[in-house]
C-alpha cells in the first residue's frame, strides 16, 4: 500500500440535492494534483453516480448518512470511498451489468458501467441490510510531469 | 439547473443551462415531454451547449424526450454538447441511437 499523503471525509445526508456538493467536494480535494479538465470530469462524474446510488438505492424509503472518504497517495492517486448504510445490493454481478436498474424511470442502469469505465478501479462491498460501500481510484497523470 | 425553449417554424428548441443530475433529471424529462406533448413540433433540438455536466441521468433524459419525439414521429437531435456530457452519452451508445449535432444552429 502506497503512503497516505491526505485524506478528507464528508458526510452528508442522504438529500438528492447534495449530489453537486459531493462533486464540488471531490472536485476540489482532486484539485491539489493539478488535474486535466477531463480528469476532473472522469472524478466528478464517478462521484455523481456513486452518491445516487446511494441515496436512490441505498436509502431508497429514508435519508440516511452518506459519508465520502477521499485520499491522497503518494505516486498521485486519488482513492474515493462512498458508502451508506442502506438497504444493501442483494446481488453486485446483476447491479453491475449494462442497463440494470432497480431505480424510476430517470435511472438509466448505466451508473457502475460509467464509474468502472472512468476510473481505473471499481469495488463494491454491500451486505442486505446494512449498507453498501463503493471504492474507487484513479492515477492521475499530473501537470507537474507533462 | 434552468431549461429555456423555443419554437420556430417547426422546430423546438430545448436548451438545458446548468448541470444535469439525478435531482433535477425527472424534473427536466418531464417538462421536455410536456412541451413536445403541447407543441406537436415536426423537430425537436435539446441544446446542450450551457450544459457543462451530466452524469448517467442525462442518458434517460436523452432517450426519454427522444421517445416522445419519436412517438409524434418528430426528428430529434441533441447539439452543442461539451466534453463531459458527450463522454457520457458515448459511453452508454446514446451517439449511435440519437443524432447528435456537433454545434449549435441558430
Amino acid at each position: 500500500m502506497r503512503n497516505e499523503l491526505n485524506r478528507v471525509v464528508m458526510r452528508f445526508p442522504s438529500k438528492s440535492i447534495n449530489e453537486g456538493l459531493a462533486r464540488s467536494g471531490a472536485a476540489a480535494f482532486a484539485s491539489q494534483l493539478d488535474p486535466t479538465l477531463d480528469e476532473l470530469g472522469d472524478i466528478r462524474t464517478a462521484v455523481s453516480e456513486a452518491v445516487t446510488n446511494a441515496i436512490v438505492h441505498g436509502y431508497k424509503d429514508e435519508i440516511g448518512e452518506v459519508i465520502m472518504t477521499m485520499k491522497l497517495f503518494e505516486g498521485d492517486e486519488i482513492e474515493i470511498v462512498i458508502s451508506d448504510k442502506g438497504c444493501g445490493i442483494p446481488d453486485i454481478d446483476q447491479a453491475r451489468q449494462p442497463l440494470y436498474t432497480t431505480g424510476g424511470a430517470e435511472r438509466s442502469g448505466m451508473g457502475f458501467t460509467i464509474m468502472e469505465s472512468f476510473m481505473d478501479s471499481l469495488k463494491i462491498k454491500s451486505a442486505e441490510g446494512k449498507g453498501t460501500t463503493v471504492t474507487m481510484r484513479k492515477r492521475l497523470n499530473t501537470r507537474r510531469y507533462r | 439547473m434552468k431549461l429555456i425553449h423555443d419554437m420556430k417554424g417547426g422546430l423546438l428548441t430545448v436548451r438545458l443551462e446548468g448541470e444535469l443530475d439525478h435531482h433535477c433529471a425527472m424534473d427536466i424529462t418531464a417538462r421536455i415531454c410536456e412541451l413536445i406533448d403541447a407543441l406537436l413540433p415536426p423537430r425537436v433540438r435539446l441544446d446542450c451547449s450551457k450544459m457543462p455536466f451530466t452524469d448517467s441521468s442525462g442518458i434517460a433524459v436523452v432517450m426519454r424526450s427522444a421517445r416522445a419525439a419519436q412517438g409524434i414521429d418528430s426528428r430529434f437531435t441533441v447539439a452543442g454538447l461539451c466534453a463531459q456530457p458527450m463522454k457520457v452519452l458515448r459511453a452508454a451508445g446514446v451517439d449511435r441511437l440519437v443524432e447528435i449535432e456537433e454545434e449549435v444552429h441558430i
